[in-house]
């Protein structure tokens, strides 16, 4: 029986079955939380006061007003269950449970459920006995400066940190035992969450050592378990949270309510760049429920009493705006990002590094000796981010303190953009995280917090702020749009001594994910060039490797191509002694049955990427008939290390996967005159069940390295795994996406 | 005022005829299980039962909802124990969770009319979105609650 979580517990899980359940619905705070406030009231002689510290000591920001509310709620109905589950009056009530306070936001990803494992394993405790609080943006809990939900790294940057973290404390806990029972150190034991003295049969549990612990100098290098004694980490634990996604009890922000909330909607200029000009606001006000119209600098944003009256309000609004001078059609882009990476001087970004002169010189022999040269160009489109739940925020400004309730993978950052907007000292601004809808890196923007936050400051009291789709389509931080010239030099073999890659992206430079690794190519020069074109740009699912890696993983074949060589045995040429490497390429293609013979219009392809410290590899089978596609199947490899949670990794496999197909085969975002062309799904397909194939992860371990990450490595290769198979199938080469631009159906 | 039955309780709403149910719920009736994602009925996250037939309530004005019954994702059981909702937990299927109160209500309206669904019975009905890539977990949750007797 797999060790469940039931979130909604109370501490310790000493949950009753005779008590009444109490409903903390459409509550911001945690039951956990409210229980806690309410029992530091009742038990104690505190004042609100005392308890609003004693909870923000624990990195709970909430007001003693809204703790005088819980009593009065809560506290008849949890007094009524306490004096039920009462037992012998020998028995004495600790708090016992562990509270990892974390800086990650949940989007899905499974990090926090990650975390708590690391730390029961190190600190010897019932995972479920853990639950996880939402850091404050303050020293100590920051992590690296902030609090930030990105870069694959929420768990295998903290993998470290936590088995430290719990065998500090372990020891120190011991230590307290040992002392206070005045026996010798050796002859305790901590163990899910008991300390014993087997000698005397004394046990007392962590809750009760606690205080103790905490005034001893914690040790500077406690030791850590063994990998062979791990009772959570590398077991698929299930998902923390996940049963309430099954229930509609999981509250995201766009479900955060409150006494006299306020709801709004917003139109922003469609043309990027532009600004309000005037706008007749009476219009808005035909629609009953409607209470204001706020102008903003490029946008006007309606507020009234329900979501659907402000939307209508919105929409009856005729705005005016400016005309910004930048403004893309998309229909001339591929020639000027041609022309920008074919120009003179075109040098913005070069990664061929300290020894740049000495590579492109190398480079310059290698072309000129080559056997073969290849060349080729790629092209990516702009990408929306489209995460189910629209961007949305909401915000309540009061004289002394500003509050945000948001969806957010950047804390730290929206802090500051909303005190620098409202013009407060950035310590008045609290942001509560709520669960995400979806982030891929959308969420990192602080634009929607800063709406929300200046229309409540024009309202008054709180309100919540709520994109339409169409809004959150048209204004997004797109993945940027790129051009990339592949040229390699072959030799021996008709393998490659060397490739450079020049190529163009829209407002940004994609620098990332072209290079040689996890292969053994010593010489290569990346030079890129940025286009300005005005249309916002931002990080999506693996950044740059999301636009680069296509190019380079469809040019190894093309290469293998050259030389008549098989794409499998090419690249297992190229790899030189990479062992993680070749395992997850060679996984995938056994996996995927490379080297059957298959029937016309049937064919598999291989993409190997290494990056965030994880190799991975996609094999995937296509069927092609006419101009119709189907895939058949994916199988990815993945070795991120150890796999703290197995199960995990695999949903991040193919939940990544399946995101890099969907955009492969449909998604493009275009612009004309300067504003987006597609709206909803309607115009922007996002890949459906019936398109989406079987998905096979084989998850391979390498004990001793650093953990991999495993949010984002799963998109980058799919692509160009896709494009080879298809080529593999029917012989044609996709050097441009979507699949549906060049006139794929599937 | 407009009457109808939501998860077996009777509800009176006051607001303009026009108003998608799918708002109603979520800002008059306080159930926020039934999600907005477009506002167009082409992503599935607002999927009710209405008379047992599975429909996107971001479609449905309130006037069309006068005396039907309504089941919203709260309201599916009452311990949340349906079948669905266990084989979602068992294999695991949420990552962000944000679409899977209507995938859930698409799925367990399927599973009514189709108890045992084969995958071109799945690829047909099951047209939800989902952007965090969920679906050969649906598929395979789909398969399991059905041995389950959904």
């Amino acid at each position: 029986m797999k060790p469940r979580l039931n979130d909604r517990a109370g501490p310790a899980s000493r949950q009753s079955e005779t008590v009444t359940p109490i409903s903390f619905e459409r509550h911001p705070f945690s039951a956990e939380v409210i229980r806690h406030a309410v029992w530091l009231y009742l038990r104690f002689t505190l004042s609100l006061r005392d308890v609003e510290e004693l909870l923000a000591e624990r990195a709970v920001e909430v007001s003693r007003e809204a703790i005088r509310c819980w009593v009065i709620k809560f506290g008849p109905l949890i007094a009524a269950n306490l004096r039920r589950r009462r037992c012998a009056p020998c028995a004495r009530w600790h708090l016992g449970g562990v509270t990892l306070i974390s800086t990650v936001s949940e989007m899905g990803q499974g990090s926090r459920t990650g975390q708590i494992q690391i730390l029961a394993d190190e600190l010897d405790v019932p995972w479920d006995t853990i639950t996880v609080e939402m850091a404050v943006d303050r020293e100590p809990y920051r992590y690296d400066g902030g609090l930030y939900s990105g870069g694959s790294q929420s768990v295998r940057t903290r993998f470290d940190l936590l088995r430290k973290a719990g065998a500090t404390a372990r020891a120190q806990l011991t230590l307290a035992a040992a002392g206070r029972w005045g026996v010798g150190l050796a002859e305790c034991e901590a163990a899910m969450g008991h300390v014993t003295h087997a000698l005397s049969g004394r046990v007392a549990r962590y809750g009760e050592l606690a205080a103790e612990a905490a005034r001893l100098a914690p040790p500077i290098d406690p030791p850590l378990k063994d990998a062979a004694t791990r009772r959570y980490v590398g077991k698929s634990v299930q998902t923390l949270g996940l049963a309430d996604k099954t229930n509609g009890a999981a509250r995201y922000g766009i479900d955060v309510r409150m006494p006299g909330l306020a709801r709004a909607t917003i139109r922003q200029c469609p043309t990027y760049g532009g600004a309000l000009v005037s706008v007749d606001e009476a219009p808005a006000f035909v629609v009953p429920g409607v209470r204001r119209v706020v102008k903003l600098q490029n946008a006007v944003a309606v507020v009234a009493d329900d979501t659907w009256s402000a939307f209508k309000g919105a929409r009856a609004l005729e705005p005016k705006w400016t005309t910004p001078p930048l403004r893309l059609n998309s229909t001339g882009l591929p020639d000027r990002l041609t022309a920008a990476f074919e120009a003179d001087g075109a040098t913005v970004a070069s990664t061929a590094g300290a020894d740049a002169l000495a590579v492109r010189a190398r480079l310059r022999v290698a072309f000129a000796a080559a056997s073969k040269t290849v060349q080729a160009t790629y092209e990516v489109p702009y990408l929306s981010h489209s995460p189910l739940e629209p961007m949305n925020a909401a915000a309540w400004v009061k004289p002394d303190r500003v509050e945000i309730w948001a969806p957010c993978q950047d804390i730290s950052n929206l802090r500051v953009a909303v005190a620098r907007a409202l013009g407060r000292p950035v310590d008045q601004v609290e942001v509560n995280v709520t669960l995400l809808g979806g982030g891929f890196g959308r969420r990192l923007k602080n634009d929607y917090g800063v709406q929300a936050a200046l229309i409540a400051q024009a309202h008054g009291g709180p309100v919540q702020l709520v994109w339409r789709r169409e809004e959150d389509m048209a204004h997004d931080f797109y993945r940027p749009a790129s051009r990339n010239r592949f040229r390699a030099a072959l030799t021996q073999g008709d393998l490659i001594a060397g490739y450079e890659v020049v190529g163009a992206t829209t407002d940004d430079t994609a620098v990332g994910g072209a290079g040689p690794a996890p292969y053994a190519i010593q010489d290569f020069a990346n030079t890129q060039t940025a286009l300005a074109t005005g249309v916002p740009v931002g990080s999506w699912r693996s950044v740059d490797a999301s636009i680069t890696t296509f190019g380079r993983e469809s040019f190894i074949d093309e290469c293998a191509k050259a030389g008549s060589r098989d794409p499998l045995d090419y690249r297992r040429a190229l790899l030189g002694d990479h062992a993680r490497a070749r395992r997850v390429l060679d996984a995938a293609a056994e996996g995927i049955g490379w080297g059957q013979a298959r029937g016309a219009g049937s064919g598999v392809g291989l993409a190997l990427f290494e990056g965030w410290e994880t190799l991975i590899c996609h094999a995937l089978e296509v069927e092609t008939a006419g101009r119709k596609l189907r895939v058949r199947r994916i199988v990815v490899a993945v070795d991120c290390g150890t796999a703290v949670n197995p199960d995990q990794v695999k949903a991040q496999c193919e939940g990544g996967s399946l995101m890099a197909l969907s955009a492969a085969l449909g998604e493009a975002m275009t612009f004309t005159d300067g504003s987006a062309d597609q709206t909803n799904f309607d115009s922007y397909p996002l890949l459906r069940m019936s398109q989406a194939p079987q998905i096979d992860v084989l998850v391979i371990s390498t004990p001793g390295v650093p953990i991999g990450g495993m949010g984002e490595p799963p998109v980058p290769g799919l692509a160009a795994a896709l494009a080879n198979a298809v080529f593999a199938a029917c012989g044609e080469r996709v050097r441009r996406l979507p699949f549906r631009a060049v006139g794929w159906s599937a | 005022m407009i009457s109808f039955i939501v998860n077996g309780k009777p509800a009176r709403v006051d607001a303009s005829s026009d108003t998608p149910l799918l708002w109603v719920l979520r800002d008059r009736l306080g159930l926020t299980g039934t999600k907005y994602g477009c506002g167009i009925a082409a992503c599935g996250a607002c999927t009710v039962h209405v008379d047992g037939v599975p429909a996107r309530a971001c479609a449905i004005p309130l006037s069309a909802a006068e005396g039907k019954a309504i089941t919203t994702i709260e309201g599916l059981s009452a311990d949340h124990s349906h079948p669905v909702q266990r084989a979602w937990i068992e294999a695991q299927v949420p990552q962000c969770g944000y679409c899977q109160s209507g995938m859930i209500m698409a799925a367990a309206a399927l599973l009514k009319i189709t108890p045992a669904p084969t995958d071109a019975d799945i690829d047909a009905t099951m047209t939800n979105l989902c952007r965090c890539g969920t679906y050969a977990r649906v598929r395979r949750a789909i398969h399991m609650a059905a041995t389950m007797g959904a």
